[in-house]
């Protein structure tokens, strides 16, 4: 390994090469904080805070302001021209087709009375044909829907999120193997944080067990297996379920 | 809302991730660690004895050139208890060739000639044994250590990915410690492998200029002995 000639030069060399290795050591102890925690409190901010301003508001408004003013304002100066107006009305409502039959008997007839009763009956219809877009709207987008009204009380917040919350409960009681939690009433609490999409952000936590492991782990893999848990598409009650305490009793009860 | 919860608590320090890696890998830390070592003292080494050699044979040339009797300067390289070394010891066994067949006498100026140059060649080959010496070393070092790293963190990453196929929730915060820990390794390799490559360059011109003095002294110093003869 070692030269004779080289004998001498040995030792000074390895106390050289280990000084070396410690100093190379101490800079990457000293110079690199490896610490991930910040910047994902960054990002989550911005999830959590931005959405839900956006959605509610523009959806509500939009609609019923539109809609009124156009059956109210243009039908009345051109019932003598019977050609611009059914575009006109055509236009804010191009997804009903049972629009254009109605309107067109009445540019038809220049007659004045019957021109006003058609107007208000046409009036009546379009009020019913708004009532029920905005049914459909709620149907299609229930969450928007909801949240205007829901918004502003705590109480009906609550109410909701107790809803989701016993229908988590009730997702996970259909994946629990019940075997494993025998005959008692074992209670257990965990905590489990939900993502928007409704699945879950990180392991469950056990708070508190039954005492019995195996039934632990079975709720626990019950949670795993429950993803994507129903959450409520109202962004404003997220908050609710990033951090939830679940208590849980795998043989019904509460 | 205690947003620091979602996380874990990840101290991902130089230390942990050593002490967190599986055993292959902090087996293969540990061997990189200890050829890193090796390297680097053999670096050291290597940069003491050039350098040596290097002002040798600087000071051998200038007493060389200023010395008026060869005899004399043979005498005195050989008086000290210690054999001399670098050029001066091509100098010793081509002067003691030319001697001893000096003594014999009655021989061929060329045949003295060629038997002087055999001896120095002799004596140079042994010098530029030493020299080259632990260079081999340092090349591998510097060609297998990113594979050994590289080894490292292909096993670590494949635990990681194994650990990964056991949870229902699949997210970045139960691979990226593997990973990182893995890539320590090849760290290490590259740690280990890039002063190796560069010293192993540099020693290698070191030695090729030394040997093409020693070359050159021998060269001329055949043909003052030529001359004499």
């Amino acid at each position: 390994m070692i030269r004779q000639r080289e004998q001498a030069l040995a030792a000074r060399a390895g106390a050289m090469a280990i000084a070396v290795h410690a100093l190379l050591l101490l800079v990457l102890v000293f110079s690199f904080n490896w610490k991930n925690v910040q910047p994902m409190n960054v990002a989550q901010v911005e999830l959590w805070d931005s959405l839900p301003e956006p959605v509610p508001a523009p959806k509500p408004l939009p609609e019923p302001a539109p809609v009124p003013p156009v059956p109210e304002v243009k039908p009345e100066p051109p019932p003598p021209v019977p050609e611009p107006e059914p575009e006109i009305v055509i236009k804010p409502e191009p997804p009903k087709p049972e629009v254009k039959p109605k309107e067109k008997p009445k540019p038809e007839k220049p007659k004045p009375d019957p021109a006003v009763k058609q107007r208000e009956e046409e009036k009546r219809k379009l009020e019913e044909l708004q009532k029920m877009f905005a049914e459909e709207d709620r149907a299609t987008q229930p969450a928007p829907a909801k949240a205007a009204p829901a918004g502003p009380t705590s109480a009906a917040n609550a109410g909701e999120v107790d809803k989701y919350v016993a229908r988590i409960r009730e997702k996970i009681r259909g994946n629990v193997n019940k075997q494993l939690c025998g005959e008692g009433q074992p209670e257990l609490e965990f905590q489990i944080a939900i993502l928007p999409t409704g699945q879950l952000s990180r392991d469950p936590v056990m708070l508190k067990g039954s005492g019995n492991p195996a039934c632990d782990q079975a709720v626990d893999r019950a949670i795993r297996a429950s993803d994507p848990l129903p959450v409520p598409n109202d962004p404003t009650l997220f908050s609710n379920f990033r951090n939830l305490k679940l208590k849980f009793s795998p043989n019904g009860g509460s | 809302m205690n947003l620091t919860d979602i996380q874990p608590a990840a101290d991902m320090s130089i230390v942990s991730l050593v002490t967190g890696a599986s055993v292959p890998v902090q087996l293969v830390m540990l061997l990189l660690l200890l050829i890193s070592l090796a390297s680097w003292w053999y670096i050291f080494i290597k940069v003491f004895v050039l350098r040596r050699a290097s002002e040798e044979a600087e000071d051998f040339e200038e007493t060389f050139w200023h010395s008026s009797d060869l005899d004399q300067l043979y005498q005195g390289l050989t008086a000290g208890r210690r054999t001399p070394k670098g050029m001066a010891s091509l100098f010793e066994a081509g002067y003691r060739e030319f001697s001893r067949l000096k003594r014999q006498g009655g021989l061929d100026a060329t045949v003295t000639t060629e038997s002087v140059r055999r001896a120095m060649r002799a004596a140079y080959n042994r010098e530029m044994d030493h020299l080259d010496a632990h260079l081999p070393f340092l090349a591998s070092v510097g060609s297998v250590s990113p594979y050994i790293g590289l080894l490292g963190t292909v096993w670590g990453i494949m635990n990681a990915f194994l650990g990964l196929s056991n949870v229902a929730q699949a997210t970045l915060t139960q691979v990226a410690p593997g990973i990182a820990e893995a890539l320590i390794a090849t760290a290490i390799g590259l740690f280990a492998a890039i002063p190796a490559v560069i010293a192993y360059n540099r020693f290698a011109s070191s030695v090729d200029r030394l040997a093409i003095r020693y070359e050159s002294f021998t060269e001329e110093f055949t043909n003052i002995l030529h001359r004499k003869a």
